[in-house]
């Protein structure tokens, strides 16, 4: 249920603001207790902004020394300075930068949590489950090792569990979609929440823009929907999009 | 292959869901934000002290209480858990049976505390796996609502897997056991030299176990992918021909196998049509040479007898996709 007075229209500026100024004075106390997730919050955070045209707003050299920091010797890569490897956060990295990393070695880390149904868990040993495979295929192909998936089975694994998507009919589940995410937005602080009228954090932002970039919005920039990062970037890194 | 991101939602920000934006005075919002102060400074001090214990390797009773502050408000702060599991291995390696006992057993009760807060948090669960696996006495019935106790010194490698058989028996469709399984046998019953990496004998009576659950449920797919695996088809493609051939058109390739250890080797031509990104060729090896991967004559037999229940069972239904792929 929308209520009426949820936001119609995309208040783009008031996101720019609300994501520059995340991690600043405000909110102190969230920013610290989500320390966990910082690098998929770094990630969130960069995407967001280039898919909105301000990345200037962001600090590249920080990023790129924060990002460093936190590569262990196994190739894993944690959430921040001194917190332990995990897939989640390898892949924020590499989506962040791959010159910064020891690709080989996080390729050997990710491989690592492959299971016996040729999906993925989140530590070697975890149970696959989709969130994961989404993870671990997006990092496969942004470093170029998609070979190593059994591609039959993974697509047999994902037809198989996956719960059923619906049938789309067209333009009208579009335009409720648009509808939906627009008032997700907040018009005093910025930023998206994950429906109307809840808090909004930097996550749901960049999937409230990517979303309605999808969705055609032309005052956002293209998204490429199997990286979730910007058009832009897929072309001038060059990567060649391994499709399975 | 397209995925829109909503699968990520689930996984990382279970914390930052459903949560209501609540208007407030501005003396409301002066009180909440010196509260708020507060509890930062107690919470980074916290953080502080727990990581500053662990670089300097001390495994005490002050750890498990710093870490259990932290983890009470924020039990995803998964480096935390690790840590707590550092402290309990070192704890285990150096208390008697009984403190360890009691330990391990306030620390389900905490392990329920956060569950509350988060019950989903991916860290809780791997930690009470761990602790269930680690004590001297784990109380099964307790933790799975079951009726079975068992009692054991030590929990090992061939309880757990006896744990998952009783949990596969009492409902086929588990997931999770299927996937516990699949990790825990090669472990307990290793061999190298099968491409499963698990014992001849021990895989035979898992066909068993497995067409058990098929035949009970025909349409449920946790027993169908380990039944894959077990195959030993849960393993990827010999080689890929390199991407650097361009355009498709019909080709003719030539594979080369090279046992390094003593240069022997094995050729075998294939062709691969236009259209085609796969191809499968039944080798000309005589069998018993290096190159061939065989079945023994008791898994051909199992899997003859498998072939013939299933070609049975798919006469009754014939709807079931599993079972049509299967013939």
């Amino acid at each position: 249920m929308i209520p009426d007075n949820a936001p119609k229209t995309l208040l783009l500026q008031k996101h720019v603001d609300y994501i520059a100024a995340y991690g600043g004075k405000k909110d102190e106390y969230e920013y610290s207790i989500t320390e966990y997730l910082r690098m998929s919050g770094i990630y969130w955070g960069l995407t967001v902004m280039d898919l909105m045209g301000h990345l200037d707003k962001m600090n590249k050299n920080e990023v790129l020394q924060f990002v460093q920091q936190c590569q262990h010797e196994c190739g894993g890569i944690g959430a921040s300075i001194g917190h332990d490897p995990h897939l989640l956060y390898t892949l924020s990295a590499v989506q962040g930068r791959l010159e910064a990393i020891d690709v080989d070695k996080a390729v050997e880390f990710v491989l690592s949590c492959m299971n016996f149904d040729g999906g993925f868990g989140c530590r070697p040993g975890s149970e696959s489950h989709s969130g994961q495979i989404y993870c671990c295929v997006g990092f496969l192909a942004i470093t170029g090792q998609l070979h190593h998936i059994n591609a039959d089975l993974l697509g047999w694994w994902l037809c198989e569990r996956q719960l059923p998507s619906g049938g789309l009919n067209g333009q009208y589940i579009l335009d409720k979609l648009t509808k939906f995410i627009l008032a997700c937005q907040d018009d005093e602080t910025g930023g998206f929440a994950d429906r109307p009228g809840d808090m909004v954090d930097p996550f749901h932002t960049l999937f409230g823009i990517a979303g309605l970039s999808l969705l055609g919005d032309e005052t956002i920039k293209a998204v490429n929907p199997v990286f979730c990062l910007p058009e832009s970037v897929i072309q001038r890194t060059g990567i060649r999009l391994d499709l399975l | 292959m397209i995925q829109l991101p909503c699968a990520r939602v689930w996984t990382f920000t279970l914390t930052k869901h459903g949560r209501l934006k609540v208007k407030t005075t501005s003396e409301q919002q002066e009180a909440k934000r010196k509260e708020r102060e507060k509890k930062l400074k107690l919470y980074n001090a916290g953080t502080q002290a727990a990581f500053s214990k662990r670089k300097k390797g001390e495994h005490d009773e002050e750890g498990l209480k710093i870490t259990g502050e932290i983890l009470a408000v924020n039990p995803d702060f998964y480096s935390l858990w690790n840590f707590r599991k550092e402290i309990y291995l070192y704890i285990l390696d150096n208390r008697n049976k009984d403190e360890v006992q009691k330990m391990m057993e306030d620390e389900l009760s905490f392990l329920e505390t956060c569950l509350k807060v988060n019950p989903k948090s991916y860290g809780s669960w791997n930690h009470r796996c761990f602790v269930m696996d680690n004590m001297p006495k784990p109380d099964w019935a307790r933790e799975l609502h079951l009726r079975f106790v068992v009692e054991r010194s030590n929990v090992n490698l061939e309880d757990e897997l006896l744990f998952t058989t009783h949990k596969i028996q009492t409902n086929f469709s588990n997931y999770s056991s299927w996937h516990y399984r699949s990790k825990l046998l090669p472990l307990v019953y290793p061999d190298h030299s099968n491409p499963v990496g698990v014992q001849e004998e021990v895989l035979l009576k898992e066909y068993e176990v497995v067409q058990n659950a098929i035949f009970t449920d025909p349409d449920d797919q946790s027993a169908w992918f380990y039944h894959r695996w077990l195959l030993g088809r849960g393993y990827g493609k010999l080689m890929d021909i390199p991407d650097t051939i361009p355009g498709w058109s019909d080709m003719a390739v030539s594979v080369t196998l090279t046992d390094d250890s003593d240069c022997t080797e094995f050729s075998q031509g294939l062709n691969l049509s236009a259209d085609q990104t796969e191809t499968w060729v039944l080798s000309q090896e005589k069998s018993g040479t290096k190159f061939t991967a065989e079945l023994s004559a008791a898994a051909t037999s199992t899997l003859e007898k498998e072939l013939e229940s299933i070609t049975e069972l798919h006469n009754l239904e014939p709807e079931n996709k599993f079972l049509t792929k299967k013939t």
